[in-house]
């Protein structure tokens, strides 16, 4: 996949752009900003791929996009808009799960946001999201274990507050 | 209700279906459930930002680039001229090279005579019918000093050495030996143009010579602006008998001859 010397062609640039930017929209929760991270880390892997400095797309892209996110200081109290209505809604889709998801999603540290999006969203595996995020293999085990355990705890608690149902003999998990 | 998410089939609880619980992933595809705006014109975007990120990087190394050069030669320029001794800050404008010693006599007699510290060399037009002149440098620094003009007169009938304060009035000239008589001035009241002279007269055939020494002009400063020859050596130099015989014999400046030197104290012979 990956051309050490050739600019990265048009079709792959026009198959990452919508994963990628799906990816960043989970980093972050807003379509605008997501699109903007995503155009820029595809512009700089066209600008760098063209001088032969890429030997891997996929990580440089991923890589790029998931440091940018590194720098920006979560809005934790961003109000998460959904999609327009260009698009014609899935069956069972549910506004306020996604909602649910998005700020537990966003309440984790980027890092470890990272993490639980490039293993379980874009299925990347421990050694490959670790060269991703510049984190060792135990380092991205760690986070990937905490941030599922913070996960199941944020979204557990939101479905007793929602349903107001209360649950019993949950296992605690303590968030990370 | 387990709800752990690290099994393959472990689930987050649901809040409509408490039925099989999804995966992280599956989870996380719900949220794209409602929907996602379209991509439109966004790899076009992609690819004018690329376009725009070369063209900075390109005007970014251009500057770079230019900078380090400037640098470079700035450094060079100061490395040389605090480092390189002898380096010329000024390079006369139309310095001759000096001719062998013996070639030119005139020049042996100056560099006899001139302190060592100084370089003397002939300068362009180094000479004429009756005349020489020559540029002296600080032979260390190669700073120029000032302009050292020889020039030889005849005067068989005497000569009335000028007294500065008197044009009318002839100076008692002082002797050298048995057979020159000889008168010294300095000027040095203009800093910017200070002059030492002497002016020699053989008695046996009437041959005048006339050495001036000019310090530098425009220097703005005493010292710098001195002459390159003490008053006492112009006056060795214009009465060394040697000095006067290194003329040809019909080489005078008794006039008109332009290229002769202007002397600050001219001196009062008949012209031809």
């Amino acid at each position: 996949m990956a051309s050490n010397d050739d600019e990265a062609p048009h079709e792959f640039v026009t198959a990452r752009y919508p994963e990628l930017r799906r990816s960043a929209f989970l980093m972050c929760g807003d379509w605008d900003l997501a699109e903007e991270h995503t155009q820029r880390s595809l512009a700089r892997l066209v600008a760098d791929s063209r001088r032969g400095r890429v030997y891997d797309w996929d990580a440089y892209l991923y890589s790029h996009l998931m440091t940018s996110f590194a720098r920006r200081k979560p809005r934790r109290d961003h109000l998460f808009v959904a999609a327009p209505d260009e698009g014609t809604p899935a069956r069972g889709a549910d506004p306020v799960r996604t909602i649910l998801v998005l700020d537990a999603l966003h309440k984790l540290a980027p890092r470890c946001r990272a993490v639980l999006i490039l293993r379980h969203w874009e299925g990347f595996a421990v050694d490959e999201t670790a060269d991703m995020l510049g984190l060792t293999d135990d380092r991205v085990d760690a986070y990937d274990a905490a941030g599922l355990a913070a996960l199941d705890y944020l979204l557990h608690g939101a479905a007793e507050t929602a349903t107001g149902d209360a649950r019993t003999g949950d296992s605690e998990t303590a968030v990370a | 209700m387990d709800t752990d998410l690290t099994a393959p089939d472990a689930a987050v609880d649901d809040l409509v279906d408490p039925g099989p619980q999804p995966g992280l992933g599956e989870v996380l595809e719900e949220v794209f459930a409602a929907g996602e705006p379209p991509v439109g014109d966004g790899v076009d975007v992609v690819y004018r930002r690329a376009e725009k990120l070369r063209r900075s990087r390109l005007r970014t190394v251009l500057v770079s680039g230019a900078l380090v050069a400037a640098l470079v030669a700035a450094g060079g320029y100061v490395l040389t001229t605090s480092l390189v001794p002898g380096t010329p800050r000024r390079t006369p404008p139309a310095a001759a090279p000096a001719p062998a010693p013996d070639a030119d006599p005139v020049l042996t007699a100056l560099r006899g005579v001139a302190d060592s510290s100084l370089r003397i060399v002939p300068r362009a037009p180094a000479e004429g019918p009756g005349w020489r002149q020559y540029t002296v440098l600080n032979r260390r620094t190669g700073q120029q000093r000032g302009l050292i003009e020889v020039s030889v007169y005849s005067a068989p009938d005497g000569v009335c050495f000028p007294v500065l304060a008197d044009p009318e009035a002839c100076a008692r000239p002082e002797y050298a030996g048995d057979d020159v008589e000889y008168a010294r001035y300095a000027d040095d009241r203009d800093v910017d143009w200070q002059v030492y002279q002497a002016i020699g007269r053989r008695l046996s055939d009437g041959r005048v010579l006339a050495v001036m020494a000019t310090g530098e002009r425009g220097t703005g400063n005493a010292d710098a602006g001195r002459p390159p020859l003490t008053p006492l050596q112009t006056s060795t130099l214009a009465t060394d008998a040697d000095l006067m015989s290194a003329f040809g014999p019909g080489e005078s400046c008794n006039g008109p001859d332009p290229a002769c030197p202007l002397l600050k104290v001219p001196v009062p012979v008949t012209t031809r």
